[in-house]
């Protein structure tokens, strides 16, 4: 436990981060503070309200860092989680099962693949045809944007044929809630497993392990005799799949039903949330829980200003601007010491 | 020659160091007008840091340099044919000639290269102006470069490795096309691995070694060999410190032929048996195919014809371990920690599953005595190491995995004297231990400390001695 | 059949955009930023053009705002080599909610359409539009023509040989991106104060992005671009006529053509001639 010293400051970090925004802002830092908190940690609605949404960006904070680590860009959260979210609802909608526990996994499952398909072609672009990832997953998000679009006016349209969405879920197939009343659902947990089995994947498996080199240093890699292009789709596959949970998270958590607008910009948020989380794990997860509490207490924010998610955003940039220079000027020092050597 | 024409550039004293390098250490050297002067040397001896600073590119820590007769600054006197083009492969020659004639030009719009199509010309040479650069052949790629140089009007054209690149027809050509540039009052330096085709064009050589000037002679003075040994030092004959106890197997490669990323053909029909418990030397100046040669054997780079290695069952490169010569670009993952560093040799090829991490820490402990890694802790990133113990570090990795061939390139390159011997002497037990050890070097006095039997290389052939693979006579 | 004002309308803000990204992707920067600052335009314009009544100062302002963040990137991609996908995300956080908070501090609502003075049409043809068009052939010459356009390339394919013919890469890049930067503003302002007469949050709606995915898909040759913007300016326009005729046909799948074209023409030119081969790498000088 190490890191933890480094978690302390980079939280300090990011509440001054929060206290220049809203000074820059010009609103009174305590009591937006205290705001804040009520939103995010007031009560069990703050607190559920947090958590819901932690989950899915711890996700696609994960699916960021897997893909990082493995010297990939991944971009391609928001397109991953539509598809996730494309192939739950075509599981709810086509699979034979009446609706229970197992169509509940089945369309869990069903966003996993979904999410890990569309990455896994996005890097087998990368690694067979040169396709650089940054500019594929972009595409790829336009694509599934309007491919889910097309399937909520189409084959997966609720049956009244009225709006632009699924048919919304039943409570069997949806996560369970402990208090019907807060926002907190049973699948939160699966982010929490997620970022503990990805955690011991990159640290404590050979395959992880592997990736990680290759991230860091494709050339030993190679010299080792490894398969960087299989180590690389591994990566992709698992980054997708982390995002199509995110969308399952989201749909069988919160929303019930499915729409060309359902990830909310999750996919992206991913990649403050994981380059807050100086790209660990368990870094991404406290970050996820200060993104989700961020969001949660600017709803409360936004009853004194009208500007309550704006906040978030500009947060979120600063921190990232942040993490930029920070990276530049360590890595300014590394290349000085490894030229003094 | 005539040996008494006014000199061209003169360069005293000059030392650069890099970090603690001492790249080029209290150099003088001067150039003669209308001559051909070879700066030869091993890599890694200077030569680059000289021409880059002759040609004003990088700025000398101390010492001078004069043109007596340039009336303007000396820089302006140097034009320099880089050894790795700066051509830009996706714009056609035409567009490349006059990307650098534009800072001679005044106005906005491109400018005509009327100048250059002259010089080509007047060097026999037809340019296709329209075809891009990466559809042209490497010698058609120098060609433009040449020209580029010249268009500049500099009186002295430098350069860096021309030949390196060349088949020995293009060598030819472009060797009487630099006699005819000299003949018309330009001098020349030429930065050269392969003695034979310098010494056949130069006026003067100069040698370089870690950095000093070793000797600066007219050609005439000198032969192939005289100068061979001042690059690599001697090569002290006779000097076997062990007897090489030979186990069952060897590896045999028969008539491999490798090609290099540029897809011309670096390592053409080698033959070689190396037994269990040898360890075999191959000298020889850099870029003759060693690198191409070391990755194919270490199962990394494709190639044509035999190889077959004792006791492999199964994947053929199994059992090879590779020591590259670069260790931050192959060798290490730099930001990860020294343990982790170590782990790249037990995570082998095809390993799932858990890490057995305690287990493989006790194991990196004792690797980490056993090979003196000198490091304050196991989770410090390698990176704050030095190059010795960061070598080092590598060898342990290598040689736990307990491989049955190893293939090392420069394996103790810019290590100190302490960190080399270490080296060696973990190479020598590994080989008793029933390695069969295969060691590229272009340090013949490391080669001798090390090597049961040397064979040198030149132009992707084996050679039997340093003369025959300098002069690259015979074939 | 075709409505040509209403594609070449449609098709504006992307083109405007794309053509600043064709020189911006040239010189070997891949700016993802373009999103924020088309939005950051967007606001600008509205914002002045309301205020002061004259929407000509909305444009010119718009396109300052544009140079700003055009700057900041420069900064912190070119000077302190940051990762460039990395830095403009960053920047499209920041342009989201900078101007969300303006926006509903300024003008105390939290939705769209507050009006504000529109820029003047004449037959149905405003300044942008026919500015955007004349930026093909006047960039074509640039690229083509001139020494800058040719060191342009050259810092795009690689920037060590630009460095060698005594082109400075970073001032080379700085100016790519400052009209990068000035032509996304022009555009978000021409969606604000141009299409729309209202700003609203987000409200260039990844057009940032169909912008660089259009650079890709026009192979960075301004005609080329100029025809993938018209076609998704077309498919922009027949969804309105469709969805005032009532016709039925799956738009959203003729939505996606383009992106599925531009990725069918990576796939088949694969490895190699993938645009400038330096784009998206930090240039570190040689000392």
């Amino acid at each position: 436990m190490k890191k933890l010293p480094l978690i302390v400051i980079g939280l300090l970090a990011f509440l001054c981060v929060i206290a220049g925004v809203l000074f820059v802002f010009q609103l009174p830092i305590l009591e937006s503070f205290s705001l804040l908190g009520q939103g995010a940690f007031g009560g069990k609605f703050g607190i559920a309200r947090t958590l819901a949404i932690a989950g899915p960006i711890l996700l696609t904070g994960l699916a960021v860092v897997v893909a990082w680590r493995a010297g990939l860009y991944n971009i391609g959260g928001e397109g991953q989680m539509l598809m996730g979210g494309m192939f739950a609802s075509a599981a709810y909608a086509f699979v034979p099962i009446s609706p229970g526990i197992i169509l509940q996994v089945t369309m869990v499952l069903g966003a996993v693949l979904g999410g890990s398909l569309y990455a896994g072609f996005a890097s087998w672009l990368w690694v067979k045809r040169g396709v650089p990832l940054v500019i594929s997953t972009i595409l790829l998000n336009f694509i599934a944007v309007h491919l889910l679009g097309w399937a909520v006016t189409g084959p997966l349209q609720e049956p009244n044929h009225q709006l632009p969405q699924t048919a919304s879920l039943p409570d069997s197939v949806m996560f369970f809630r402990p208090d019907r009343q807060t926002d907190f659902h049973l699948g939160i947990l699966l982010s929490l497993v997620a970022c503990i089995g990805i955690a011991i994947w990159l640290f404590r498996t050979y395959e992880g392990f592997r990736v990680r080199v290759i991230g860091s240093n494709e050339g030993v890699a190679r010299a080792s005799g490894w398969n960087v292009a299989r180590s690389q789709h591994i990566a992709m596959l698992i980054s997708g799949g982390l995002c199509g949970l995110a969308a399952s998270l989201n749909y069988q958590g919160i929303t019930g039903t499915v729409d060309a607008g359902f990830s909310q910009n999750w996919g992206f948020l991913g990649i403050p949330v994981a380059l807050v989380g100086l790209l660990n794990p368990l870094g991404t997860a406290t970050s996820a829980v200060l993104f989700g509490a961020l969001f949660a207490g600017s709803d409360q924010l936004s009853r004194y200003t009208p500007s309550g998610a704006a906040i978030v955003y500009v947060v979120q940039a600063v921190a990232v601007i942040l993490f930029v220079i920070g990276k530049a000027v360590s890595e300014r020092r590394q290349v000085a010491g490894v030229t003094n050597d | 020659m005539n040996t008494s024409q006014s000199i061209a550039l003169e360069a005293s004293s000059l030392s650069k160091k890099y970090g603690s390098v001492q790249a080029l250490d209290d150099v003088t050297i001067a150039l003669l007008e209308g001559q051909i002067h070879a700066i030869v040397g091993e890599n890694g001896a200077g030569k680059s840091t000289l021409v880059n600073i002759l040609a004003g590119n990088l700025k000398a820590d101390s010492g001078s340099i004069s043109a007596p007769n340039a009336d303007i600054g000396t820089a302006d006197s140097v034009a320099m044919v880089h050894q790795h083009f700066m051509l830009v492969p996706a714009l056609s020659v035409r567009e490349n000639l006059q990307l650098s004639a534009s800072n001679r030009t005044p106005g906005t719009m491109l400018p005509s290269i009327e100048n250059e199509a002259k010089i080509a010309e007047e060097l026999g040479w037809e340019l296709p102006l329209e075809t891009l650069i990466r559809d042209l052949s490497v010698g058609m790629q120098q060609r433009i470069e040449i020209v580029k140089a010249l268009a500049e009007d500099k009186s002295i054209l430098v350069l860096d490795e021309p030949t390196a690149v060349l088949s020995p027809a293009e060598v030819e050509d472009l060797m009487l096309r630099l006699k005819d540039l000299c003949a018309i009052g330009k001098t020349i330096v030429l930065i050269a691995h392969k003695l034979s085709e310098v010494m056949s064009v130069a006026d003067q050589i100069t040698v370089l070694r870690n950095g000093k000037v070793v000797a600066s002679e007219p050609t005439s003075n000198v032969n192939v060999e005289q100068v061979a040994s001042w690059m690599v030092g001697e090569f002290p004959s006779g000097l076997k410190k062990r007897e090489p106890i030979f186990h069952e197997g060897s590896v045999v490669l028969n008539n491999v032929y490798v090609n290099a990323d540029r897809g011309n053909e670096a390592v053409c029909g080698v033959s070689l048996s190396i037994n269990r418990g040898e360890i075999v030397g191959i000298g020889g100046v850099d870029g003759n195919g060693q690198v191409e040669l070391a990755e194919a054997v270490a199962g990394i780079r494709s190639f044509r014809g035999g190889m077959t290695f004792p006791g492999s069952k199964g994947e053929p490169f199994e059992s090879v371990a590779y020591i590259p010569q670069d260790r931050h670009r192959n060798g290490l993952a730099l930001q990860m920690s020294v343990l982790e560093n170590l782990l790249i040799g037990a995570a082998g090829r095809e390993k799932r599953g858990l890490i057995p991490l305690r287990e493989l820490k006790s194991e990196a402990k004792g690797w980490i005595e056993k090979y003196d890694v000198r490091t304050s802790s196991m989770d410090d990133p390698i990176r704050t190491l030095s190059g010795g113990n960061q070598q080092k570090a590598i060898i342990a990795r290598i040689l736990e995995q307990k491989p049955i061939v190893i293939v090392a390139v420069n394996p103790t390159r810019g290590l100190d004297v302490r960190a080399t011997l270490d080296v060696h002497r973990k190479l020598i037990e590994a080989a008793e231990s029933g390695v069969a050890v295969l060691v590229f070097s272009t340090d013949l006095d490391e080669l001798s400390a090390l090597a049961d039997c040397t064979i040198f290389m030149s132009q992707g052939k084996l050679r039997d001695s340093l003369k025959e693979a300098v002069s690259g006579a015979t074939s | 059949m075709i409505d040509w004002i209403a594609v070449w309308l449609f098709s504006t803000p992307i083109l405007c955009a794309a053509m600043g990204d064709v020189i911006v992707q040239r010189s070997g920067i891949l700016n993802i930023g373009l999103e924020g600052q088309m939005l950051v335009g967007a606001f600008t314009a509205f914002a002045i053009s309301s205020v002061t009544g004259n929407p000509w100062l909305g444009l010119i302002f718009g396109a300052g705002a544009g140079l700003i963040m055009a700057l900041i990137i420069g900064k912190l991609a070119i000077d302190l080599l940051a990762d460039q996908v990395v830095v403009g995300i960053a920047m499209i956080f920041l342009s989201l909610g900078v101007t969300a908070y303006l926006y509903q501090n300024q003008f105390g609502m939290t939705g769209s359409s507050a009006g504000a003075p529109v820029l003047p049409k004449w037959g149905g043809i405003d300044f942008v539009m026919a500015f955007s068009v004349l930026l093909v052939p006047v960039f074509g010459f640039l690229l083509y023509k001139t020494k800058w356009g040719l060191s342009l390339r050259a810092c795009g394919e690689y920037p060590e040989a630009a460095e060698s013919a005594r082109v400075s890469v970073r001032k080379v890049r700085f100016v790519a991106l400052a009209i990068g930067g000035i032509l996304a503003g022009i555009a978000g302002a021409e969606l604000s104060i141009g299409i729309a007469g209202s700003f609203s949050e987000n409200m260039t709606q990844g057009r940032g992005f169909v912008a660089i995915a259009m650079v890709t898909f026009g192979r960075w040759k301004p005609q080329w671009v100029l025809t993938s913007c018209l076609l998704i300016g077309w498919l922009e326009s027949i969804q309105f006529l469709a969805q005032s005729k009532g016709w039925d046909i799956p738009f959203r799948l003729l939505l996606a053509m383009p992106y599925v074209a531009a990725l069918l023409v990576l796939i088949v030119v694969g490895k190699g001639a993938a645009g400038p081969e330096a784009l998206g790498q930090p240039f570190r000088k040689y000392r």
